[in-house]
């Protein structure tokens, strides 16, 4: 396979009031797929290296949810080269742990609790297995090949739709990304599973079992979604991620980890046209995923009714009111991007309601969130202990209710123009700031859009605002989450008295 | 950072730049056998940005025309272990109104929606041992950003009524700290460490309300002269007109600077602290006295720290527990870089409750084969690449270089520091690593601090070689009596 034969180069120039920003982005696709954007920057002695993979959690139907971020954890655990002194002298081990666990999963299947004794025996020649295999096992070579070449920001993240494999690299050194990464994308193994599960349950425990207002949000998110995927925590439901296969994340890593489903983009000071060539280098030979990516078809049906979720514990008393808008690209996302300006800030509709005037709550706010298919606007604040949530649902809502009535005002509407032209100034500060943001735009449709973005917001008219809010901010249809302080009357806590 | 082409007025260009050479030759089999062309780079200067102004105010200044924005970092000397006895929480709550509780030329609603107005961005804050400004504003609003800041920084109102607000606020804030198990830790292990001592007392809903409008108003008059700030200011400005401007903003500068000395050291009093919570982990610190900076031992210990914890996936700690055994998702450890007073060597972690001990039994394991046998030449030579390969990164822009050294400054570490950083880890052996090894990693002195529930971590406590339960002295205590704490 080659490279398309043609190096785009676009020159786009966000025109921000009085001074433009030029950004000059090189792309490219292989045959096999893979997307390439490189921008350069002779300024600094690095380059950011970051390989994305359009696949998270929306991909994970019942019984698999976690699977993409386990992946985030095995993708460190190497190759068939990487991490491994003698990988044919390994596999075998490889394949006796993948049979123990298949007896374990039947087992469990029969829905015998893991005390079972035959659970207990089978659990136990896990742990030896596993402890023979490492006699071959290069513990972590990946992670000391990046560091020990002057890596920083090296990690991975996991999210709904794109999963991303960072790190920043000394300007001599981004060969090293493209061996690391063509050999992570074409020969994956997935070591040391078992042990890895048992990390990725502790990470679970620590995000939600143990942080109140974590659990609060992962429940709220999976009342609000009712049909698509993003009701599902990007970690897993904890049954899930104890019934994890190596087979099973196999065949999920065949199905998305592939170069047709993936982009690459490189910031710093690097030659975009050798950056292609060294990418075709290393990644052209590398099959598209056969059969094709299938794509998520679910759609959340329009909303009916109120959705009302209130849970007490010992956090922050807090209101969320969570309502559907659509996918990327439509043209009313850029006017509720308005809205959320207008409601958020100190001297925001919603601070200044809540927290100066009626003085019930510390903090209020409201975000706009982007999605792929289905978006979600958020409206929230964080009370008192001694206020009452019903009352500052009705101020909200009445806030609300003003913006659905009548515009904005040109003083609103320039103060978020400017807010907007700042932020999109300060992103560009960072080299990793700019990749997640080319390939964030990349998932959603084209990187192009980061440029139109200001434009798009510029072009908002304040007399549109009104419709907009009353289209989607409809409280009839809300999700509305209520969180309550455990012991509001506890104030003494915080002094150390007895209540 | 990105070019910035300002005579272009196209709004794309796509241009063809003809197919792709034929491909180079083939990747090595292995990449420890890519090689790479030779990288030089040095640490920059500080000194080409720094200037004394006319009256007296210390600045690093940098012009950086990439991007329409101005950004200002000042280092201000104080901190919360200054905050008087009896007053704990007024440094925070006396920088924070600063900000939100108006000025004598704007009103603070109107300040708000000025701010809000033209996007610019002002946080002022308060760490351990400094107080920190941050400005930031897009380059055409820097006359009006300059006198916001003059008005802030010097013409506080404190008025009355956000006076009561952020009272208000700061004791919600309180209520809540305790929320997440790892703020307990935190609190809970620098009360072990350091118990009855400044950098441990916690502001308390008494303090907070004991603090009236004039101890803000002598607390700001006290910290926010020019002699106490030094200021780090960077983007798309002229040099010269800044620095007339900060001339004519700061005071004339009279009396020094404030003192950073302490007589803050370590004195644990317990070995073990529990703070009981009904939690499904544990939450874990280990911790040893360290040093004050500047120390001889610093970069022997850092190479040390990397190679125990701090190296993320490579360093021992995390083989061991997480990799090996899977008990933790998160284990680390940490050797404070401390200019005020001596800091910590601590180990942290959280595991199931049932793991405790066993988490605890492997860590120590760890730290003695590393007494017993020392580093390998290996760990020494990837630690070495670890931290001087990846310096560079820490230098993306001239922002970067003057708020590096504005801190450096402030903290009067020499300004050499940063250049001569590659050869003080280069000259170091695995001796000189031992070496500092045995004088600061003594397990058996080590102090331990657990935030979880007691009984499940005791029912499991059953282990030969490690028992939680017969270190002594110890005390057990709840989330609530954390604060009570001496």
């Amino acid at each position: 396979m080659s490279v398309q034969g043609l190096l785009g180069v676009l020159c786009l120039t966000a025109v921000l009031q009085a001074a433009p920003i030029d950004l000059t982005v090189h792309y490219d696709s292989l045959e096999n797929g893979l997307k390439i954007l490189v921008v350069r920057d002779t300024n600094v002695a690095v380059v950011s290296c970051r390989l994305y993979y359009f696949v998270g959690s929306m991909y994970e139907g019942p019984g698999a949810t976690g699977l993409s971020h386990m992946y985030e954890h095995m993708m460190f655990k190497g190759t068939r080269t990487l991490g491994t002194t003698d990988y044919k002298k390994e596999e075998p081990f490889i394949e006796r742990l993948d049979s123990l666990q298949t007896r374990i999963e039947t087992l469990r299947e029969q829905e015998r609790t893991p005390s079972d004794s035959t659970i207990a025996s089978l659990s136990k020649q896990i742990s030896s297995t596993l402890e023979k295999q490492r006699a071959f096992i290069k513990k972590d070579e990946i992670w000391e090949l990046y560091q020990n070449n002057g890596g920083t920001n090296l990690n991975a993240w996991t999210g709904d739709d794109m999963t991303a494999y960072i790190v920043t690299l000394p300007r001599n050194k981004v060969d090293l990304f493209y061996w690391i990464e063509s050999d992570r994308m074409r020969d994956p193994v997935l070591r040391e599973f078992p042990s890895e599960r048992d990390v990725v349950m502790e990470e679970r425990r620590m995000r939600y079992d143990n942080r109140p207002i974590s659990r609060y949000f992962e429940r709220l998110n999976a009342l609000f979604y009712i049909a698509h995927p993003y009701r599902n925590p990007t970690i897993g439901w904890a049954s899930d991620i104890q019934s994890f296969t190596r087979a099973r994340l196999e065949a999920h890593v065949k199905q998305y980890y592939t170069p047709d489903n993936a982009l690459i983009v490189l910031v710093g000071n690097i030659d975009p046209q050798k950056a292609v060539r060294d990418v075709d280098k290393y990644f052209s030979h590398i099959p598209r995923a056969n059969p094709p990516k299938q794509e998520v078809v679910t759609r959340e049906p329009a909303p009916v009714g109120q959705t009302r979720f209130v849970m007490t514990e010992d956090a922050e008393p807090r209101i969320d009111m969570m309502f559907h808008i659509p996918g990327y690209p439509s043209d009313d996302l850029f006017k509720l991007d308005v809205v959320e300006g207008i409601l958020n800030g100190r001297s925001g509709r919603l601070y200044q309601r809540l927290v100066e005037k009626e003085q019930l709550c510390t903090d209020a706010g409201a975000s706009n969130s982007f999605r792929l298919h289905n978006g979600e606007f958020q409206v929230w604040a964080t009370l008192k202990n001694s206020s009452d949530p019903a009352k500052v649902e009705k101020l909200i809502i009445d806030e609300m209710a003003k913006l659905g009535a009548k515009p904005p005002s040109p003083a609103e509407m320039e103060r978020n123009k400017n807010n907007i032209r700042m932020g999109f100034v300060s992103g560009l500060q960072s080299l990793e700031g700019i990749s997640d943001r080319l390939a964030w735009f990349q998932r959603l449709d084209s990187w192009k859009d980061m440029f139109l973005y200001p434009d798009r917001i510029a072009a908002v008219d304040a007399q549109s605002i009104p419709a907009v809010v009353t289209k989607y901010l409809d409280p009839t249809v809300m999700t509305i989450g209520i969180l309550k302080s455990k012991s509001p009357q506890s104030d003494n806590k915080a002094a150390g008295k007895k209540p | 950072m990105i070019s910035r082409i300002a005579t272009i007025s196209l709004l794309t260009a796509l241009t063809a730049t003809g197919s792709v050479q034929a491909r180079d030759a083939k990747p090595p089999s292995h990449p420890s056998k890519l090689t790479y062309d030779s990288l030089v780079w040095q640490a920059p200067l500080g000194a080409p940005y720094r200037t004394t102004l006319s009256n007296g105010l210390r600045t690093y200044i940098a012009e950086d025309h990439t991007l329409p924005m101005v950004e200002i970092v000042g280092e201000v000397r104080g901190g919360t272990i200054f905050d008087p006895k009896g007053k704990e929480g007024l440094g925070g709550l006396a920088v924070g109104l600063m900000r939100t509780g108006g000025t004598k030329k704007y009103p603070a609603d109107s300040l708000d929606a000025l701010l809000d107005r033209l996007a610019i961005r002002l946080s002022l804050g308060q760490q351990q041992s400094v107080i920190e400004f941050r400005m930031a504003f897009l380059s055409d609003y820097t006359d009006t950003a300059l006198g916001i800041l003059e008005q802030v920084l010097f013409h506080p109102a404190f008025e009355q009524a956000k006076v009561v607000k952020e009272k208000t606020l700061a004791i919600e804030d309180i209520r809540h700290r305790f929320d997440n198990p790892e703020p307990v830790l935190g609190a809970a292990s620098t009360k072990a460490m350091y118990p009855s001592q400044a950098n441990s007392r916690l502001p308390t809903e008494k303090s907070v309300t004991g603090i009236v409008r004039t101890d803000l108003v002598d607390f700001h008059k006290r910290a926010f002269r020019t002699a106490n700030i030094i200021l780090a200011v960077s983007g798309d400005l002229r040099k010269d007109t800044v620095a007339s401007r900060l001339s004519a903003i700061f005071p004339k500068a009279t009396a020094p600077a404030e003192s950073l000395v302490t007589d803050i050291k370590p004195r644990p009093a317990e070995r073990l602290l529990i703070v009981q919570r009904t939690t499904t982990q544990a939450y874990v610190r280990m911790g040893l006295p360290l040093f004050k900076r500047p120390n001889p031992d610093y970069y022997a210990v850092t190479v040390l720290n990397l190679i125990l914890g701090d190296g993320g996936f490579t360093s021992r700690l995390t083989t061991r527990v997480r990799s090996d055994e899977g008990l933790t998702y998160s284990i680390h450890s940490n050797a404070e870089s401390n200019y005020a007073f001596p800091g910590l060597l601590t180990i942290t972690f959280f595991t199931k409750t049932a793991t405790t001990s066993r988490a605890i039994e492997l860590c120590l394991e760890e730290v003695r084969k590393l007494l017993k046998d020392g580093i390998t030449d290996k760990e020494l030579s990837d630690a070495k690449a670890t931290l001087i390969d990846g310096f560079p990164s820490s230098f993306r822009n001239v922002g970067d270089v003057v708020e590096k050294y504005a801190w450096n400054e402030y903290y009067a570490r020499p300004d050499s520091i940063f250049v001569k950083y590659p050869a003080e880890i280069r000259r170091l052996t695995r001796d000189d690593v031992l070496r500092v090894a045995k004088k600061y990693l003594k397990p058996d002195s080590l102090t331990y601090v657990v935030v979880g529930d007691t009984a499940g971590i005791f029912a499991a406590d059953t282990l030969k070689a490690f028992s939680l339960r017969a270190l002594a002295p110890r005390k057990v205590i709840t989330t609530d009596g954390v604060v009570g704490l001496p």
